[in-house]
């Protein structure tokens, strides 16, 4: 007998948060004791039980709609002051309290600071993290000046995998595209070694800011990265366009230069990361499962179909090469603070027309353009619970597949809005609306 | 082709072979393997007699020091000696100007973040010979690293992030040989690494960061500039006076110097008619590390900040602000913004005789605050004003012609808007023919406290300088458009002249360092897949 409803689970990535069990042993091929798990087989029972029933009453299957998505960005060294996060007891805290906001999703900073939060074989500056570098310069520092993540004896992306798993959460990393706020230390110890990759501005002066994709060595190290990641098991790569610094005007590059027949220059360049996006969907594709690639995108504006980072998101979209929009955040009014923001989530969704699916922000940072929760507290006069509340159900309401807290760290989404957005989770916000 | 175009050409043929034949051999040095492991062998150091290298080695997957002899030949005469090993990470080993101890960063991290490390990178001395133990000689929770000795032996300079803050500039300290309290003795804007010395004491060549889009330059600076140099302090027949030499709490004026200031409209030419002398003085000025003359009040219930001048003797921070040891700093005081009246801190040399003086110096702000600066001659003639914002600086240099009671006056005043108007001050006045002993060159500094930077537009990145013990040439780690990664660079700071000496080598070279003779350089090259130690003889 074929199981209907698993098959439905291998084609259908947002049926994996309720049934973890199945996803890992029939969808990755990855072999589980979890079969044996009185839950497991408790439902794998109601299942059967339930598609024997409706095979002979001969009614027709029907999916439930997709479950509502609560994705949590994680900079597990933001928690460093109050938990362990040097140990497995520690990054189990922090899942716990990603979990009472009610978050499904897991999106795991793995790059910070140009270093590698896991036992990467990568580089030396990445395995031990400790190790000076008279190279490194700016945000150098450890975590607070004492935490070592290149000293633990474990490998950080792996036990997080292997916990979220566990949990039954969607688990994924995010990974800025230039992998660090300070762009000096993008891609880290290969950027130091490899001045010959380095950005060049038009006047030929080096940018030890990052390295450019117009070299295949630097896709190929980016790539070599992403394997790393995808060996951990992860499901999900985020892909933060936000983070970034990077700037066209640092890619006077030779292959780049050489390839350039005129127009605009920015436009040219920017080819280049749609050129590598392109590459990473090929490589997600070529692993064997299905890994969903997100796009996170800021700044969405009312009829601005392009941002003012200048990606090519759209064709991405256009393309099929990404699976989840993300905005990270809107360009809401502050004369009408919750109309506004209904008006542009509904836009995003209407804009992505069902090619992929999107996530809306309930942002508690408020960074670069005081859009965030603080903001809307500041404009309406409501708590962050009921601001976060009713950003829930506005995103509910247009159709979006899901939200986005940025960046859940520890007790800035204080404990009545995590408990406020798990209800909803839970409730009635529990499946996407159709 | 007639015979006389024949004859050109060939001549010119054979001047063009000869000449590569010349290249050729002036590059035909091979390197040396000296160490043939399957780690990474980096961060050598010649012992001052030229018979041992110290290096760092990750061969038990932590840093560990090790030595080699430098006149054992053979592979396997020229294994590594283990020197010091242990559970941490040992690095930057530097031998004592008596080859007796080894100085090293180490840190070895036991506590997760709940148990709060107590340390970290820390500065240690080991005996060169293997025996005893090592010998703690800095500690805290900073990075301590990449120490050097001074000319004289009797002190190390290291680089630290010591002044902590989020960006965690990189500065640099110094401390005895023994250990104890560090000195900070210089921070730029940015970062700051690996000071070396001119052999005769009186430049020094660091690499420096100075922002998130800059790139790692070598800079170059008067030793002066470190603020560890005795100057003569005799007043008797004096020709040369140094601000913060000449700097002390006893009197006011002192000598030839006066600490004052004046209450002045910014949007009229300055004038230091009115001058006022700082009545006050106080040691550890407000419980910061300045000794300064100041100000009670200068009227009451108007300026809540004092104007001050002082030094601080012995470095350290004093609310936003991080001072160098033996560092001069001016603060106008008052609450005065944006107005048209307030309070301008003068510094005053009084002529003590006629002739003709050179007056040089430089004023620099403190990130995030604006000023005014002037230096202005006979209390109206002004020789410098700017308008200062955030860490711009005011170099100056100026001969004339003074007569007895003639004045030379530095002035801080508050600007328009920003929170801090505090400058650093040095000034250097002589009369002509009493210059400080200088020497000229492409990349030596010539005006006080303004550093040569090596630096081609932006197109070249140097880092990890070494000063040849016997010359005028800086060996570093360099990248220059078209080169396929790292490479050794020699540079001569007179000529300018930059030699790349690892073109042909396939791989990174990076970290050299000079034999005590400067006829060879060893370094660290990656060209076997692992960073090796690697000789040239030049």
């Amino acid at each position: 007998m074929i199981d209907i409803e698993l098959c439905q689970m291998y084609s259908h990535p947002e049926h994996w948060i309720g049934a973890l069990d199945e996803y890992q042993c029939y969808v990755y091929g990855q072999p589980s004791m979890s079969f044996l798990s009185p839950t497991f087989c408790m439902t794998r029972f109601f299942k059967l039980y339930l598609f024997g029933i409706l095979a002979t009453s001969g009614a027709t299957v029907a999916a439930d709609p997709p479950q509502f998505e609560v994705a949590a960005w994680i900079d597990h060294f933001d928690f460093a002051l109050h938990y362990d996060t040097e140990t497995v007891p520690g990054l189990s805290a922090i899942l716990d309290h990603a979990e009472e906001a009610g978050s499904n999703t897991i999106w795991w900073r793995t790059h910070s600071g140009g270093r590698v939060r896991y036992q990467s074989q990568l580089g030396p500056g990445f395995h031990h993290d400790s190790i000076i570098d008279k190279r490194l310069g700016f945000d150098t520092r450890d975590v607070y000046g004492w935490v070592h993540y290149g000293e633990t004896d474990f490998d950080m992306l792996q036990e997080v995998v292997r916990m979220c798993r566990q949990r039954g959460l969607k688990v994924g990393v995010h990974w800025p595209f230039e992998e660090a706020h300070f762009h000096s230390f993008s891609l880290g110890q290969f950027n130091l070694e490899n001045p010959q990759y380095w950005g060049r501005a038009e006047d030929g002066s080096l940018r030890m800011s990052f390295c450019s994709i117009g070299h295949e060595k630097v896709i190929q190290f980016r790539l070599a990265l992403l394997d790393e990641m995808l060996k951990r098991g992860i499901d999900v790569l985020y892909l933060d366009f936000m983070r970034t610094t990077y700037n066209p005007h640092f890619e006077h590059v030779e292959p780049i230069q050489a390839a350039y027949q005129g127009g605009l220059w920015n436009k040219h360049a920017f080819g280049y990361v749609t050129t590598y996006m392109r590459r990473i969907r090929k490589h997600l594709d070529a692993s064997g499962r299905k890994v969903e690639l997100v796009v996170g995108i800021p700044a969405f504006q009312s009829g601005v179909k392009d941002t003012s980072t200048g990606w090519d998101w759209l064709e991405w979209i256009d393309e099929g090469l990404v699976d989840t929009l993300n905005i990270i955040w809107v360009a809401w009014d502050d004369k009408d603070p919750f109309g506004s923001t209904r008006a542009l989530y509904r836009e995003a969704v209407q804009l992505v027309d069902g090619r992929c699916r999107v996530l809306l922000p309930i942002r508690q940072y408020n960074h670069y353009a005081a859009r965030g929760l603080p903001a809307y507290e500041r404009v309406s006069g409501k708590t962050q619970t009921e601001v976060a509340s009713e950003l829930m159900l506005i995103a509910h309401d247009v159709g979006a597949d899901g939200v986005a807290l940025e960046c859940l760290d520890y007790n800035n989404y204080v404990p009545t809005t995590r408990r406020a957005i798990k209800e909803a989770a839970e409730g009635v916000c529990h499946f996407k609306k159709n | 082709m007639s015979f006389q175009e024949k004859l050109v050409f060939s001549m010119v043929y054979c001047a063009l072979l000869l000449t590569s034949l010349i290249h050729i051999s002036a590059n035909a040095a091979e390197p040396i393997r000296l160490t043939h492991s399957t780690a990474n062998d980096t961060e050598a150091c010649y012992s001052p007699d030229g018979q041992t290298i110290v290096f760092q080695s990750d061969r038990s997957g932590t840093l560990d020091l090790y030595t080699i002899d430098c006149h054992q030949e053979g592979s396997d005469a020229r294994r590594a000696q283990l020197l010091f090993r242990s559970p941490g990470h040992a690095c930057f080993p530097t031998f004592s100007s008596d080859g007796k101890s080894i100085v090293y960063a180490y840190a070895q991290f036991t506590a997760t973040a709940r148990n709060r490390q107590g340390d970290g990178y820390n500065l240690f001395s080991i005996s060169a010979d293997r025996q005893g133990l090592p010998i703690r000689l800095t500690s805290g929770p900073y990075r301590d690293y990449s120490p050097t000795f001074a000319p004289d032996g009797k002190s190390i300079y290291f680089n630290s992030t010591r002044i902590g803050g989020d960006f965690a500039p990189i500065a640099t300290y110094r401390v005895g040989r023994q250990g104890g309290e560090p000195e900070l003795v210089r921070q730029i804007a940015g970062h700051m690494v690996q000071a070396t010395f001119s052999p005769d004491g009186r430049f020094v060549a660091y690499g420096a960061l100075r922002g998130v889009d800059d790139i790692w330059t070598v800079r170059i600076s008067k030793r002066r500039h470190l603020n560890d140099v005795t100057v003569q302090r005799d007043e008797n027949d004096r020709n040369v006076w140094d601000l913060s030499a000449g700097f002390n709490l006893g009197t006011n004026p002192n000598g030839a110097w006066s600490y004052g200031y004046v209450m002045h409209d910014r949007q009229l030419p300055i004038d230091t008619t009115k001058l006022v002398l700082l009545p006050q003085s106080s040691a550890n000025f407000k419980n910061g590390p300045l000794d300064a003359w100041y100000h009670p009040a200068v009227a009451a219930g108007l300026y809540a900040d004092l104007p001050t001048i002082g030094l601080a003797a012995a470095g350290g921070r004093a609310g936003h602000i991080v001072y160098a040891a033996g560092e001069m700093a001016a603060h106008p005081g008052g609450l005065f913004r944006g107005g048209t009246i307030g309070v301008t801190a003068v510094v005053r040399w009084t002529a003590p005789r006629v002739g003709t003086i050179v007056v040089m110096g430089n004023a620099r702000g403190i990130a995030g605050g604006d000023r005014d600066l002037h230096l202005v001659h006979n209390r109206s003639v002004a020789l410098e004003s700017q308008y200062s914002q955030n860490a711009t600086e005011l170099p100056f240099e100026h001969k004339l012609q003074v007569k007895v009671g003639d004045t030379i006056d530095l002035c801080v005043g508050r600007g328009t808007s920003l929170p801090s108007s505090e400058a650093r001050l040095d000034e250097l006045i002589y009369y002509e023919g009493h210059a400080p002993v200088k020497e000229k060159g492409v990349y030596l500094p010539t005006a006080r406290n303004q550093d040569r930077v090596v630096s081609d537009g932006g197109r070249e990145s140097f880092y990890a300088p070494r000063w040849s013990p016997v010359g005028w040439k800086v060996a570093c780690t360099g990248y220059r458009i078209g080169d396929n990664g790292w490479n050794i660079y020699v540079i001569d700071v007179k000529t300018g002249e930059k030699r790349c000496l690892t073109a042909d080598q396939v791989g990174n070279s990076r970290s050299p360092t000079w034999s005590p003779d400067g006829k060879s350089i060893v370094y660290e090259n990656n060209q076997s897949g692992k960073y090796q130690l690697y000789r040239l003889d030049l």
